[in-house]
């Protein structure tokens, strides 16, 4: 299991990087955490939604009323200019700790 | 039916109880599980389950608000702002001062609370002392799970034998060879009583014992003066209990002095232990080297069979070795019993008990002296719980029966924003409170009840610095089980008063559940009743035992022996000189009186005229001369007494009792003959005279079994003299000088057989008392409760009394009136308590080979007797109710 504090740490790049393909709605968002993470990644319904009204307050999703093709109505979520900028960040932020820590696994290039 | 769309809206309203969903927010959530019950159906689930499902995993308002709270706030460990803090100190101190105000403004009502529960609690204190002596017991040796006693398990002539005591050799037979036995002791008692002298200071001592010197290995008897291992070497060498030493020595050292015993022996004093802690199974005074007994008898050291009396404790090396050296235990039988069990068909088993069972579990003939019963154990638990249980009630049925005074308050704690819990949570505090004053108190009375408590018990309590460790967690758990037992219903029937309803203006809300009181009554009542009953059913058992005709006149009858060395020379000798003495109506010299402790008594293998000699029927012996009969006031119920006239009674005769005769199966026992075994395959023959009635020899709770008579005294020293006068003193004073002129100056140790036969009853005397005072006591617990909740409810029935009064009710109605339901549910308790004392009695009564039956009149008159007490606590209440003048309570303030 992943610990909670990196859950809670990762879930706002997943969710930004998510809608970078385009607009989504709740449940689905949460099933595609679940299946591009092999399963490791598996949010609770009681968390998604409020991250997920948090990052529109802060202005990087914005979301819309819509109905579905089963004739439903759904909330859908996509990135907004600012959104995309903030993504742009955090991937530099988190490839950067991918980096350091891909360097300190690596056994031979270590502590130079 | 399951309709999904309903399902999901009633969730939906559920969800609004949050703080912080919003409409769109509900909607979202809404989709969310559609979605996902879409799913599940799509995957072949029914819709209901997957519903349940949707919603399960979306998790309740309470879920969601926290999820919520995270995602918004900074704070790691933060709580939502729209939560009430955990703890709030200013509330602890107003929840005291609440608590505190209240006990002071209704004093009354405090005091009967808290009454209650102390005494109660001061049972259930006293009880649980006296448990924890009961299992206490030897444990104080060291290693006390190491030491086992060695027991016998036989089967001869067809009676079974089960007896603690082992043969001579056994102790150091076992050492020899079995790596498994550390140590082991061999204890007798010889004496048991003899008066004991030191220069001019002579006592009866009473708890005298013989035993090895292994005895300080195997037990912890810590000795404070002399050497462990050398003390009880040697004949005649005595170790002391302290404080017999300090009766004779004062402070002196007695080491190196020399004690007189019964005017015979002179034994060294070697050693002073510790007393011996009431504790302990054991119990001895003096302790005589087991040398001193073997250089009276030195054939006695390595006989196998015959004299059985020593009881044998061993040390193992560990105590898993039990089942190991049980093993091995038949080959040791086989080995040096095996030929004279061969002889006799009989079979023998030794075991190894537990020291530390044997006070409470031990139920072998011949034990060591009387020992403790795990079912008093048992019971007594039972009766700690039934009158705590009662004493809870009470306080359960005045704290609700009071709540409507509470009402407000709770109404007002909730509308500024208390949950649920949190009056849960005031009111167990305020319950605990009360009961940590009530263990104040209950102490109090375990102090004043202590000297009593040694009077029912026998056990003496003392409370030291060590018994604190297992004190204090007893205390703490007692005012916390009463905090919660007699708390946890008042409150969670407080804290579920609706503010709207309690507070509305004119409300009569909280009056509290009257069905649930009224249980509460009867039950207690039940208990009560019950117990009254059990005590009435033991009294009159007791009374049906002392009364019972024994089949001998038991009054004014005195056992007379010689109190070591110095028997007179001829039976007699004694009998005429006795005789002499005006008031002294006969005496007979016999080896048995009745109520002896039978251990002494032998017990001879039987063979009947016409029967094989295989039989092995086994006939308890009593030897008696010509006068036993007629002193003891037996009946002869055919055939002929012994008779001084015709020499040969001496040597053949015999008397059967009727069980004997019955045992027997003749028609006609008269000048048949009976083959007794009197050693390894030798038999005399004897002649049956006659047969008395049968006559009790031990406690009714035995049955009456076969014994016959032999006119053979046997060489007993021992006399029993009837008595006809009204000044006992003068004439045991009349006794001890004849006997002193008959035996050139020995003492006597006397005693009257009523005396000796009653206190075989002296565990059921004690059980009754003990009963008799916790049943007052459950009584007095409930009534305590009645009369609270009576002066409650004629107090809340003021103002209808009042109309009643003034519309022309007498105060005669009004008192009936306000008494007839607390008798009617008293009197329903007594029904219900019939059946259950009826069962539990019956049990207890099983035990008793002779017993009354169970006597109506004691149902109805333990149930009359509750219910005028009820009537009077109800009824005081009710008649101040029905006297105060209408006036007063009719007027408005």
């Amino acid at each position: 299991m992943v610990s909670k504090a990196l859950v809670a740490a990762s879930a706002k790049p997943i969710i930004l990087s998510l809608l970078l393909s385009g607009e989504n709605y709740g449940y689905r968002i949460l099933q595609r955490v679940k299946l591009v993470s092999g399963g490791v990644l598996e949010w609770s319904e009681a968390m998604l939604y409020p991250v997920l009204h948090r990052l529109e307050a802060d202005g990087f999703i914005r979301s819309k009323w819509k109905l579905s093709e089963e004739g439903r109505m759904r909330k859908y979520y996509f990135l907004t200019e600012a959104g995309t900028r903030e993504l742009e960040r955090e991937k530099v932020h988190w490839l950067s700790v991918h980096e350091a820590l891909t360097k300190l696994w690596t056994p031979a290039k270590n502590l130079d | 039916m399951f309709d999904l769309e309903t399902a999901i809206k009633k969730w939906k309203r559920g969800l609004a109880e949050s703080q912080v969903l919003e409409d769109g927010y509900r909607d979202e959530l809404e989709a969310h599980v559609r979605d996902k019950i879409a799913d599940l159906t799509g995957q072949g689930a029914n819709p209901e389950e997957a519903f349940h499902e949707a919603v399960a995993a979306m998790g309740g308002s309470e879920k969601i608000d926290d999820e919520f709270f995270k995602a918004h706030t900074t704070k790691r460990h933060g709580r939502p702002s729209w939560r009430p803090p955990r703890f709030m100190p200013a509330l602890f101190w107003n929840y005291l001062k609440i608590a505190l105000r209240k006990m002071r403004r209704q004093k009354g009502y405090s005091f009967i609370n808290i009454a209650g529960l102390a005494l109660g609690m001061a049972c259930c204190l006293l009880i649980v002392f006296f448990i924890h002596h009961e299992l206490s017991f030897d444990r104080f040796h060291q290693d006390a799970d190491h030491i086992f006693r060695i027991t016998l398990d036989a089967v001869l002539g067809g009676n079974p034998i089960n007896a603690p005591r082992s043969p001579a050799p056994m102790a150091p037979d076992l050492v020899a060879m079995y790596p498994e036995v550390r140590s082991a002791a061999r204890i007798i008692q010889q004496w048991s009583s003899l008066p004991v002298r030191f220069a001019d200071k002579e006592f009866i001592q009473t708890k005298i014992a013989f035993a090895d010197p292994a005895l300080f290995d195997v037990f912890t008897f810590p000795l404070l003066r002399g050497d462990a291992k050398t003390a009880l070497a040697r004949p005649y060498t005595v170790v002391l209990a302290e404080r017999t030493a300090r009766m004779y020595f004062g402070t002196n050292n007695p080491v190196g002095k020399f004690l007189k015993f019964g005017e015979r022996y002179d034994f060294e004093v070697t050693g002073v232990i510790k007393d011996v802690p009431q504790n302990s199974h054991l119990k001895f005074d003096l302790i005589c080297s087991l040398e001193t007994y073997f250089s009276w008898y030195p054939g006695n050291r390595n006989v196998w069979f015959g004299n059985f009396i020593y009881y044998t404790y061993v040390r193992l090396v560990r105590p898993e070795a039990r089942k190991a050296l049980e093993a091995k235990l038949p080959g040791l039988v086989e080995e040096k019993l095996g030929n004279a069990l061969k002889a006799l068909k009989a079979n023998f088993r030794f075991q190894l008990q537990p020291l530390t069972e044997i006070h409470l579990r031990s139920k072998l003939q011949w034990e060591y002296g009387p020992n403790g019963d795990i079912l008093y154990v048992y019971i007594f638990t039972a009766i700690a719980v039934v009158i705590l249980a009662i004493a809870c009630m009470n306080f359960i049925n005045l704290a609700t029966a009071r709540s409507a005074r509470r009402g407000r308050e709770v109404g007002l704690r909730k509308v500024i924003g208390a949950r649920r819990s949190d009056v849960i949570k005031q009111f167990l505090g305020e319950s605990i409170i009360i009961s940590l004053l009530a263990l104040l108190a209950a102490w109090v009375f375990v102090r004043l009840a202590l000297p009593l408590f040694k009077s029912l018990s026998g056990i003496e309590l003392t409370f030291s610095l060590r018994e604190l460790a297992w004190l204090v967690p007893t205390f703490f758990g007692l005012v916390f089980f009463v905090g919660f037992a007699a708390g946890s219903y008042p409150a969670f029937y407080l804290s579920s008063f609706q503010p709207v309803k309690v507070l509305k203006v004119g409300s009569q809300a909280g009056s509290g559940d009257a069905r649930f009181r009224r249980f509460l009554v009867v039950s207690q009542f039940v208990l009560s009743v019950a117990m009254i009953i059990g005590t009435q059913t033991i009294a009159g058992q007791i009374r049906y035992m002392k009364n019972k005709d024994l089949g001998f006149q038991k009054d004014q009858v005195l056992s007379i022996t010689s109190a070591g060395g110095k028997t007179p020379a001829s039976p007699d000798l004694v009998k005429n000189r006795l005789r002499e003495i005006p008031g002294v109506v006969n005496a007979a010299g016999t080896n048995f009186v009745p109520g002896d402790d039978q251990r002494w008594q032998s017990i001879d293998v039987v063979v009947p005229e016409g029967y094989a000699e295989s039989t092995n029927l086994m006939f308890r012996r009593i030897n008696a001369d010509a006068d036993f009969v007629r002193t003891m006031g037996m009946k002869i119920a055919r055939g002929r007494d012994f008779s001084k006239d015709i020499p040969s009674d001496v040597k053949s005769a015999i008397l059967l009792n009727e069980e004997a005769a019955r045992k027997t199966g003749w028609a006609d026992p008269i000048g048949k003959t009976i083959k007794v075994l009197v050693d390894k395959n030798q038999y005399e023959t004897k002649t049956v005279v006659g047969v008395v009635k049968d006559f009790h020899v031990s406690s009714l709770r035995d049955t009456i079994e076969p014994v016959y008579l032999s006119n053979d005294l046997g060489g007993s020293g021992r006399f029993v003299v009837k008595l006809r006068t009204d000044d006992i003193g003068r004439l045991l004073e009349e006794i001890k000088k004849a006997w002193r002129t008959v035996s050139s100056g020995g003492w006597i140790d006397y005693f009257f057989v009523d005396e000796n036969f009653e206190a075989l009853y002296r565990s059921e005397e004690r059980l009754n008392k003990i009963f008799s005072s916790f049943s007052v006591l459950a009584i007095a617990i409930a009534c305590l409760g009645l009369f609270g909740l009576a002066s409650f409810l004629a107090e809340q029935r003021k103002k209808e009394i009042g109309i009643r009064k003034v519309l022309g009710a007498s105060v005669g109605a009004v008192v009936g009136y306000l008494s007839r339901e607390f008798l009617k549910l008293v009197g329903l308790a007594a029904l219900i308590a019939w059946p259950i004392a009826y069962f539990a009695m019956n049990i207890w009564l099983r035990g008793f080979a002779y017993r009354t039956s169970l006597n109506p009149w004691t149902f109805l008159g333990s149930s009359s007797a509750a219910l005028a007490i009820a009537f009077l606590t109800v009824g005081w209440q009710a008649l101040r109710a029905a006297l105060a003048n209408p006036v007063d309570s009719l007027k408005y303030e």
